[in-house]
């Protein structure tokens, strides 16, 4: 979760992402910058992420992505 | 049929009850259209203001065409302003504009009153009470000539200072015909707009479906986050032509969408605005060998398109999308550096398409908008494009590359678009740019993808003669988007060293 939140305040430096519950939304998060931390997300835990996870409800929060790469990898 | 708004109320005859134009939460028919703009039309008119620009601060929506109308039904242009453009540059924009009055929605009231602006602002939603005045619109339709400005589009100067490209009713009947002759638009035709309003490509969508009764449905930004929702929207709407830049087509491409859900209802492709790269090209042909894919090429000083393609054979992953012959209705010239016709050189445009100049800007007009060196028999105006174009062995014409693009490194005379041709075409590439910094003589690619930095120089080193070589391979995690949804060059360029 922490990698997460990590890779996000790269990405979007200057938000609380352990509270923040509606990146997508409240428009933090850009269509660019999803495409950007789906390709960092591969990269550090080594997982693909395909098409079917590109949902705005997995992008809502860091916990979601984290959720997210966590079922990648359970079915990896 | 001397101005477009003919073109509306005979569509509005023929298909009162069909819609004209919707998004995911509203819809105008055509009856409502006409009847909004007529309303807006007689409010603004109030003003005493003819041939005048208005400009419209509303978002990409069905309430905002009405407003584009209504400016034309008082006898005036409209200037469509981004509502996420900062005010600074919108302040630039004004002070060679000095608009009569502004639209805006209730929603950007307040972003409205904030700009430094010499007219009233009027409100959108007050300015649909207005009583129509049939006698006040006739006469402003009497009194209007096909030769009177539709809209004035702003697009970014290079010295800083945004142009006014002013185009006339004329220009976009004429253009707007060839492209339903074209791509045969039609009442069935429910048209994918992925353009920004402020974007000149948006013309083909928006006027091409008004004039046919065909129906213009707004693709929400966000969708092209989301390809899977993309596609359901597609479905949803039973989309059936798009006209999208490249980047949007790739988006779709690079996810391999078609894999999970497909547009069902498409038939035909097209596109504009920057160069197609053939790998995913080829993805949507494989998918959809049926469609109808063509390349559009033309600046927003040609309404939008001066030359198109119709894609009708099979391309190599390296090769380059001819940008095809002038459209109908549109004449297309090759000249080299002393005016005279050539097979490779600059291309010149002229004909109806053509717009009138930039607005208040005489020094910018007479550099762009030229007198055709090869008729000295009457004056003829050509657009000078700065497009680099050579004539194929087919009588297709390439585009080679801005005049500006076109670089010279070590002595040698190159285009950076040969060097993206064959980058863009290399395994695990999903896109790229090539940019070249004069002051230190660096040509530099920056790319997306899986492929690293060692194999993609192994492979441009197969490709490409040694001169041509990038002296520096940058690998992004993804290219930046301006607003118009393509690769901004221009922030990378600036920028490269930084990433």
């Amino acid at each position: 979760m922490e990698e997460v939140i990590k890779i996000l305040e790269e990405i979007k430096p200057g938000v609380d992402y352990h509270q923040e519950k509606n990146l997508f939304e409240d428009h933090i998060l850009a269509s660019l910058e999803i495409m950007m931390l789906v390709s960092e997300l591969n990269d550090a835990f080594d997982i693909e992420i395909t098409l079917p996870y590109i949902k705005p409800e997995n992008f809502r929060s860091a916990e979601t992505i984290y959720a997210m790469v966590k079922k990648v990898q359970d079915e990896e | 049929m001397k101005n477009i708004l003919c073109c509306l109320e005979q569509s509005a005859r023929q298909y009162p009850d069909r819609v004209a134009v919707a998004d995911d939460v509203s819809a105008l028919t055509y009856r409502e259209l006409t009847e909004q703009a007529r309303r807006i039309g007689c409010c603004v008119g109030k003003l005493g203001a003819r041939r005048q620009p208005v400009a419209v601060l509303l978002d990409k929506t069905p309430a905002c065409v009405a407003a584009f109308l209504g400016v034309a039904y008082s006898g005036n242009f409209y200037v469509v302003l981004d509502s996420l453009m900062p005010a600074d540059r919108i302040g630039r924009i004004f002070e060679t504009l000095r608009p009569a009055a502004l639209i805006a929605d209730r929603a950007h009231l307040e972003a409205a009153r904030a700009l430094a602006l010499d007219g009233p602002v009027i409100e959108y939603e007050e300015a649909l009470e207005e009583p129509v005045r049939e006698d006040f619109l006739a006469e402003v339709r009497r009194e209007m000539t096909e030769r009177d400005p539709l809209y004035a589009l702003y697009t970014s100067g290079s010295t800083g200072r945004p142009k006014g490209t002013v185009v006339s009713h004329r220009a976009v009947i004429a253009y707007s015909q060839w492209v339903i002759d074209t791509f045969g638009i039609d009442a069935d035709t429910v048209f994918g707009s992925q353009t920004p309003f402020y974007f000149s490509m948006s013309v083909t969508d928006l006027y091409s479906t008004l004039r046919t009764g065909a129906r213009l449905q707004i693709i929400p930004k966000k969708l092209f986050s989301f390809p899977l929702m993309l596609m359901e929207y597609m479905n949803r709407w039973e989309i059936n032509t798009i006209y999208w830049v490249p980047s949007a087509l790739c988006i779709v491409a690079n996810w391999d969408t078609f894999a999970y859900a497909r547009p069902e209802h498409l038939k035909k492709v097209l596109f504009a605005g920057e160069v197609m790269p053939i790998k995913q090209l080829n993805y949507w042909r494989k998918n959809f060998p049926g469609l109808l894919f063509a390349n559009l090429f033309g600046p927003t000083e040609t309404t939008d398109i001066c030359t198109y393609y119709v894609v009708e054979r099979e391309f190599e992953d390296t090769e380059t999308l001819p940008i095809g012959r002038p459209c109908d209705n549109c004449r297309a010239l090759v000249l080299d550096g002393e005016g005279r016709e050539a097979e490779t050189g600059e291309l010149y445009v002229g004909g109806p398409f053509l717009a009138d100049g930039y607005y208040n800007d005489p020094e910018k007009t007479r550099a762009a908008f030229v007198p055709n060196p090869l008729n000295t028999a009457w004056p003829e105006t050509l657009y000078r494009t700065g497009d680099l174009v050579s004539r194929g062995e087919d009588g297709n014409l390439l585009y080679l590359g801005r005049r500006d693009f076109q670089i010279k490194h070590m002595g040698y005379r190159i285009e950076l678009g040969e060097i993206e041709a064959n980058a863009g075409a290399a395994e695990g590439i999903s896109a790229c740019v090539c940019v070249y910094d004069p002051d230190r003589d660096l040509i530099v690619l920056l790319y997306q993808g899986k492929a690293d930095t060692d194999a993609l120089m192994a492979r441009l080193r197969a490709k490409l003669p040694a001169y041509m070589l990038p002296n520096r391979l940058i690998r992004l995690k993804a290219m930046p988007y301006n607003a118009n949804g393509k690769i901004d060059r221009a922030y990378l360029k600036k920028h490269y060293q930084e990433l």
